[in-house]
């Protein structure tokens, strides 16, 4: 049972207490933008641990397969496309978009065993999603609403964030993000007033979703923030919700309001992140900004990209830093938990139950 | 003025090309005690000088941070976002002076290290 093995020593390394100690499979997760994934080009990215090369047909139709070819386990990354399908470029064996064998150059008859195992894929907005677990189970419903993650909401324009790799597990990802009173520390003086720390937020738990808001009526506004949301306030009412959809999708509404006219829409930012495991150590993290303003002003975008890798370099240092911790420390004490992990513990039980009904459990 | 914001000025002024990215308006960096850097768009042509004035838009910020700009060693606006200590006016000329601030960045470092800064 998840919960009970993941206080005790996992792989001769302890886990702090309700640490999910294993990756939930029957999930969707993000693979890749839409936009990295082009005609006449292969894509090898690891997944869950598995290798995994994508492409596009002649038709457009996006095509997730192990990267392997099932004669050596050759990358077929390495190969060739032709028509629909990759050719090896190991001794030639040629495979459909289905993962069918159509030929081994050296025989006439094709193994029964010789196919590729494809996967399935939706693109929704900017994302494309993979499926890695039961294939029976990938249904297309509990992809999240990209609209609440911002992707294709009117009024918005939205920004991809170049794709990073963090040597950090996928769990302290999602709970760096779970936990936004880092902000004040980590992050110190970069768009916060030095107070989020002293208030804790509401904490709701909205089915599988864990919902997190803070608000304050007259919260200082930071330089950054004013740059980035185009103000001139000092002061301006200030929400942060933060939506987290396990097991790795969050979505982070950062909200301006004008303290003149309080009623009217706030500038918004949102910020959603799919942290994808590369491996049981190491995630992927895409993130796609979307904004309410200066939407037509692509400026905004680069401003937009380069303030967030300023900010997730320091997000990676912490999670790279604890990983180490917890892959080399020779012993660490029991994990102390702070009024302020309300959220992130209800985000390892959400995790946690996942995990236990997939082990049929 | 001190010799970093000299050095500065001099190299901005070097890559004017006629767009500032502010088209009639004044952008000052207040360096503090080492003097200012204004990017003015308000006349023809365009020009960049130590000479203070009034500005639409006044960031606050070390002219280390500038340097560091121009050097291509950060991104404007991980600089902006790590460096900025104040910002005053019509926020977007903030913003909208980077695309100016890069070219000159990335002229810099086309001329090798003698250009760097």
């Amino acid at each position: 049972m998840a919960a009970a093995l993941s206080k005790a020593a996992t792989n001769g390394r302890r886990e702090p207490t309700g640490f999910p100690h294993e990756v939930v499979r029957n999930a969707w997760y993000v693979c890749a933008f839409r936009s990295e994934v082009v005609a006449d080009k292969l894509l090898a990215r690891r997944i869950l641990g598995q290798p995994i090369v994508m492409y596009r047909t002649q038709s457009g139709k996006m095509v997730a397969m192990r990267d392997a070819c099932p004669h050596r386990f050759m990358p077929l990354s390495k190969g060739r496309l032709y028509k629909d399908g990759i050719r090896c470029m190991y001794h030639g064996a040629l495979f459909d978009e289905t993962g069918a064998c159509l030929e081994v150059p050296s025989q006439h008859q094709i193994p029964p065993d010789c196919f590729v195992k494809v996967y399935p894929t939706v693109e929704v907005e900017k994302w494309i999603w993979i499926w890695m677990g039961d294939p029976a189970m990938a249904d297309p419903k509990l992809i999240p609403d990209h609209q609440y993650l911002g992707m294709g909401s009117p009024g918005f324009r939205s920004v991809e964030i170049t794709p990073r790799l963090s040597q950090a597990r996928y769990h302290l990802c999602n709970e760096n993000l779970i936990d936004d009173t880092h902000i004040t520390y980590l992050h110190m003086g970069q768009f916060e007033s030095g107070n989020r720390v002293h208030t804790p937020p509401e904490v709701t738990q909205l089915g599988d979703w864990v919902r997190t808001r803070w608000f304050d009526p007259d919260e200082k506004i930071s330089n950054y923030f004013k740059m980035e949301f185009d103000v001139d306030y000092d002061r301006a009412p200030r929400a942060l919700v933060g939506h987290f959809c396990p097991p790795a999708t969050h979505c982070v509404w950062i909200e301006v309001y004008d303290p003149k006219n309080p009623q009217a829409m706030p500038k918004t930012l949102r910020i959603a992140f799919c942290f994808t495991p590369e491996s049981d150590t190491s995630t992927h993290w895409f993130v796609c900004e979307s904004r309410n303003y200066r939407t037509s002003n692509p400026e905004w975008d680069q401003f937009m990209r380069e303030s967030f890798h300023m900010i997730q370099s320091q997000d990676l240092g912490a999670v790279e830093g604890i990983e180490q911790n917890l892959r080399n420390a020779r012993e660490l004490p029991d994990e102390v938990s702070f009024r302020v992990d309300a959220s992130a513990m209800r985000a390892r039980r959400s995790i946690n139950a996942m995990l236990d009904k997939e082990q049929g459990q | 003025m001190s010799a970093i914001v000299d050095d500065i000025v001099r190299r901005l002024a070097a890559g004017v090309d006629g767009d500032l990215g502010i088209p009639g308006k004044v952008v000052k960096f207040n360096a503090g005690e080492d003097g200012v850097i204004v990017l003015d768009s308000s006349g023809n042509p365009a020009k960049v000088t130590s000479a203070d004035r009034p500005a639409d838009c006044t960031v606050t910020m070390a002219a280390m941070a500038l340097k560091r700009i121009l050097a291509g060693e950060m991104s404007c606006g991980a600089a902006y976002m790590a460096f900025t200590r104040g910002v005053e006016g019509e926020q977007a000329l903030a913003v909208l002076v980077q695309p100016f601030l890069r070219r000159v960045a990335a002229a810099g470092q086309g001329a090798g290290p003698a250009g760097r800064g």
